[in-house]
């Protein structure tokens, strides 16, 4: 198995690119001139959303700009496809990024890798369209990358945060399928009592710890719970909305914790003021409104 | 002249006719002739909607604009060919007026467009409907017109028929207006769009989660109280839920890109059904065939909506049978014999339009009182017409059972029921459905005497011993009714043991045995869970009592309550042990000597796995009959993903998934490699966190 480092080093942006058949064509050719890819997908015999995005992504401009740093690959997703389309867009499958609608853009790094997706016209309008997307995406793989090259003659914590740091570039967790668990793994490796709090925040699960709330809330172990929840209380690298689901986790407790019933409402509040104009931020707030009110 | 006298079968679909008296071959020309071009149907449908809604159209008439409205409206074949040739009218038919009668006003030269006309006229059918507020029919029908001018429906919707608009603009929650509204469909518009067969599995863009971030039940109002602000779909996509709200996020999705879908009622769940193109309907999320439709034209069963589509398919058809119901309505009181005439025509337009049988059965019964020939002849008639959904012939049989028995003699009783089995017995239909409450219905019907009704199960199951889908049934029904209680199970056995020609009549155990066997096997590879279940529990009294000791994984026992399919049988398996390989208990089968022999378990409920727990107390050189072993999981059963494989020998394989298995109904396992050997395991044990 490749080293991760090695892969690190392999997914620069360094080749000149262009329109590309297919994605199995791609990441042949990504491998082996270390460029990424750059997927349009879209449905022309029922997508009409993606019909401008479609003739924009084939206009010559378009590829002259944008493929000379990637990869280019247009995914038609027919709904009625022919014999040859059917064909032909096996050499698709390995295109598997989580799509919620189309059309759908999505940038892989020179080993395949989700690097990052928007899903719909709403998100590729509010990422600057066609090209904004394309360019915004580009700039987040670079920083990733930059990141990770400087980890890869790091140790220790600082290597962890590194790593860390790219991942946060994407905002992809894991990614789907846990395709950066490698990446965590060299994390757990490099910094093994987790003192950047990198490991902390990519191993954060909300379901989980609601679990452990209920689970130790059945048998009136409410107190260690709550030691739980405030060790992850001083992970400084959660992101605002963990910390919020983190508050969220300790409004349950306290909910099932007769002796502790009153600190329910500092955990909304905390969990408000977090952030109080976020989706998380606001449901605090109504939460809080109708404790009030009840 | 006494209907006794009219009522004469003629073969197919023609149950009764009229005596052959002049007036009657007059009537029946002129009934057709009324019926028999579409300019004339038309007339009858001007009459209809005077039939059943006048006061509305009076009280519209006094309205400014209003006599204008009602003129265009019986003047136009358009806007009035949609709202009465797109199946059966809302249960308040002069709301449905009002309805129409606003989106005219506001909309004038909009209705003048064929697209749009059928999409207010599929609004006015939905919002007709009692349990729609009538204020928001507009804002509906504003929806669709502008999203699909704006190019952002599915160009599916461009096709549609009013009939089938009605499965899209009635977006709402459980078949009536609620929190999914059309803030939730813009969004969904815009943020889900998706290939018409990726709405199949759209439901699972939003997290099953029983409690919210919060640690609120699902089952409380604080579930999705504290995301008040937010567009329903947006908060169900963000918060989660459990089957109800996935579902509808799903089902809401499809429709808010103009793809027909509705939700639907099983056992515990909410699923829903996709229509992915004309007459191809597709489930999704489903766990089971016991299905309620929310949204319907015809009723609530699968079978409706697949004979519905059908039906409606043939407009011309479809259009004449209508007429002739109104005909049938028109003279119903006035003139019952001219309206017999029309429900015969109406019937013999379209032979399978069950909602015409049901109709024309209930106005024979009011009005006409059939004698026993009759009544054996309009059974005979509806079987023909139906047989291919048996559900469906099911529905009409059960409209006239108890009148037709009542006029049948004692003699004659029996082989009525009987009609309807070997009718049957060939057909598979649709879907499978609930077959033994018409086995029930049946048995009541003869009396509270078992053994007339012991008679009958042997009768049945004479008939139905063939049947790839009832036989397994059949048998399931005869346990639970006969074998479980003393006074009936020795006659149980015994009839058993007669329709299955062994020796052991009188037998308990091999009469059960001898029963048991072939229909668990049917029940498998029809893949009737219910059946299994039933047959599995009908056979504890053939195991010994045992305790399998294992180490199970975190959570619920998921396999349990599921079904089990082995690819062969031999003579040392022992189907009534099926049931157990899925319980804590154990079991056992023990496959043919083949290549790649497999078990195909669908589990007792959808789950995201922690584990599965495989069983073999094979020894010795039987031991490697197992291995390589390998296990595979799937959603549908028919893709599959391998979690493990394994060339060593264990009496118990220990699989963690945690993370790994995250929707599964169905394993597999099987040897992997390609010699022929004979596969047999003990116990297969899935469990996790319920997805239902």
């Amino acid at each position: 198995m490749r080293s991760f480092i090695t892969l690190i080093l392999a997914s620069s942006l360094i080749a000149a690119a262009g329109p590309v058949a297919d994605f199995a064509t791609a990441l042949e050719q990504a491998k082996s001139s270390k460029t990424a890819i750059a997927v349009l997908i879209h449905g022309s015999d029922w997508n009409k959303p993606g019909e401008a995005l479609a003739k924009s992504w084939n206009d010559p401009r378009f590829s002259e700009s944008a493929g000379k740093t990637t990869l280019l690959v247009s995914i038609d997703r027919k709904e009625s496809p022919n014999a040859a389309e059917t064909e032909a867009a096996k050499r698709n499958e390995a295109c598997q990024a989580p799509l919620r609608s189309l059309p759908a853009i999505a940038l892989y790094d020179c080993d395949g890798r989700l690097v990052a997706v928007r899903s719909g016209m709403i998100e590729i309008r509010a990422s600057g369209g066609l090209a904004g997307t394309i360019k915004s995406m580009g700039a987040l793989l670079n920083d990733r990358d930059a990141l990770w090259r400087r980890a890869a003659t790091a140790g220790g914590t600082q290597r962890a945060s590194l790593l860390g740091g790219g991942l946060d570039r994407m905002n992809l967790g894991l990614g789907p399928n846990n395709i950066y668990q490698p990446v965590l793994d060299d994390m757990k490796k490099s910094d093994p009592k987790d003192e950047s709090g990198y490991i902390g925040k990519y191993t954060f699960s909300h379901a989980a710890l609601l679990s452990m709330v209920m689970e130790k809330s059945k048998v009136n172990a409410q107190a260690a719970a709550e030691v739980e929840l405030v060790k992850w209380n001083q992970n400084s690298r959660l992101a605002t909305r963990q910390r919020q689901e983190l508050h969220a986790a300790r409004f349950a407790l306290y909910q099932r914790w007769p002796e502790k019933k009153s600190s329910a409402r500092n955990a909304l509040e905390d969990m408000r003021k977090a952030d109080p104009k976020s989706d998380l931020g606001l449901a605090a707030a109504s939460y809080l409104k109708q404790l009030k009110d009840s | 002249m006494s209907p006794h006298l009219q009522l004469r079968s003629i073969g197919f679909c023609l149950f009764w006719i009229l005596s052959a008296s002049g007036q009657a071959a007059e009537d029946d020309a002129s009934l057709r002739a009324s019926a028999s071009t579409p300019v004339l149907r038309m007339e009858l449908a001007r009459a209809e909607l005077r039939r059943v809604a006048s006061p509305a159209i009076e009280e519209i008439s006094q309205k400014q604009d209003g006599k204008r409205f009602i003129s265009e409206l019986t003047a136009s074949a358009g806007l009035l060919g949609d709202l009465m040739f797109s199946g059966p009218l809302p249960d308040e038919p002069g709301k449905m007026l009002w309805v129409l009668f606003d989106l005219w006003k506001a909309d004038r030269t909009g209705l003048s467009n064929a697209f749009d006309r059928s999409t207010a006229a599929a609004v006015a059918l939905t919002f007709g409907q009692s349990k729609w507020p009538q204020d928001k029919a507009l804002i509906r029908y504003e929806y669709f017109r502008d999203s699909r001018k704006q190019g952002l429906l599915h160009p599916q919707f461009d096709g549609l028929l009013t009939w089938e608009k009605r499965f899209v603009v009635s977006a709402g929650s459980n078949g009536g207006w609620g929190t999914w509204d059309d803030e939730s469909l813009v969004w969904l518009r815009d943020n889900v769009k998706l290939p018409a067969k990726d709405y199949i599995g759209a439901c699972w863009q939003a997290p099953y989660r029983l409690e919210n971030l919060f640690g609120d039940s699902i089952h409380g109002a604080m579930y999705y109280a504290p995301f008040g602000d937010q567009i329903h779909a947006k908060r169900v996509r963000d918060v989660g839920g459990v089957c109800g709200s996935l579902s509808h996020y799903g089902a809401t999705a499809a429709r808010a890109n103009g793809i027909p879908a509705l939700t639907m009622g099983e056992p515990g769940h909410c699923a829903y059904a996709v229509r992915l193109s004309r007459g191809q309907w597709a489930p999704a999320y489903t766990l089971s065939w016991q299905r309620g439709l929310h949204t319907s034209l015809w009723g609530s069963t699968w079978t409706q909506l697949v004979l519905q589509e059908e039906a409606m398919g043939e407009k011309s058809a479809h259009d004449q049978s209508t007429a002739h119901l109104w005909q049938a309505r028109a003279y119903l009181k006035v003139n019952p014999e001219l309206a017999e005439t029309a429900y015969r025509l109406a019937l013999e337009a379209q032979p399978h339009n069950q909602p015409a049988w049901l109709e024309a059965t209930t106005f024979l019964k009011e009005f006409r009182k059939p004698d026993a020939a009759a009544w054996e002849s309009i059974q005979t008639g509806a079987l023909k017409a139906l047989a291919s959904y048996p559900e469906a012939a099911w529905g009409v049989i059960a409209n006239i059972q108890s009148a037709a028995l009542a006029a049948l003699p004692e003699n004659r009783r029996l082989p009525f029921l009987l009609e309807f089995h070997m009718a049957i017995a060939s057909q598979d239909g649709p879907v499978m459905w609930d077959f033994e409450s018409a086995l029930n219905a049946q048995a009541a019907a003869l009396g509270g005497d078992p053994a007339r009704q012991l008679e009958f199960f042997e009768k049945v199951l004479g008939v139905q011993a063939g049947s790839k889908s009832w036989f397994a049934p059949t048998i399931a029904w005869g346990q639970a009714k006969f074998g479980k209680d003393a006074s009936t199970s020795a006659a149980f056995f015994a009839a058993l043991s007669r329709v299955f020609a062994t020796d052991a009549a009188g037998a308990n155990q091999d009469g059960l045995r001898s029963a048991l066997r072939p229909a668990v096997l049917a029940a498998a590879a029809n893949q009737n869970v219910e059946a299994f279940q039933a047959l599995g529990k009908a056979g504890a009294s053939l195991r010994n009592d045992q305790t399998l000791k294992t180490e199970p994984f975190p959570g619920e026992l998921l396999t349990a309550g599921g079904l089990i399919l082995t690819s062969s049988t031999s003579n040392w398996d022992h189907p009534e042990n099926h049931w157990g390989i899925l319980e804590a208990c154990g079991g056992g089968f023990h496959s043919a000597s083949e290549v790649r022999p497999n078990a195909v378990v669908r589990l007792g409920k959808l789950g995201d796995l922690t584990g599965i727990v495989i069983h073999d107390s094979s020894g010795g050189q039987n031991a490697a009959r197992q291995i390589p072993l390998k296990v595979s999981i799937s959603e549908n059963g028919q893709s599959w993903t391998q979690v493990f494989r394994s060339e060593n020998h264990e009496s118990m394989w220990r699989i963690p998934l945690e993370g790994k298995a995250t929707r599964v109904q169905f394993i597999k396992v099987e040897r992997d490699d390609d010699r022929q050997e004979f596969f047999h395991l003990n116990a297969i044990h899935a469990y996790g966190r319920r997805l239902q």
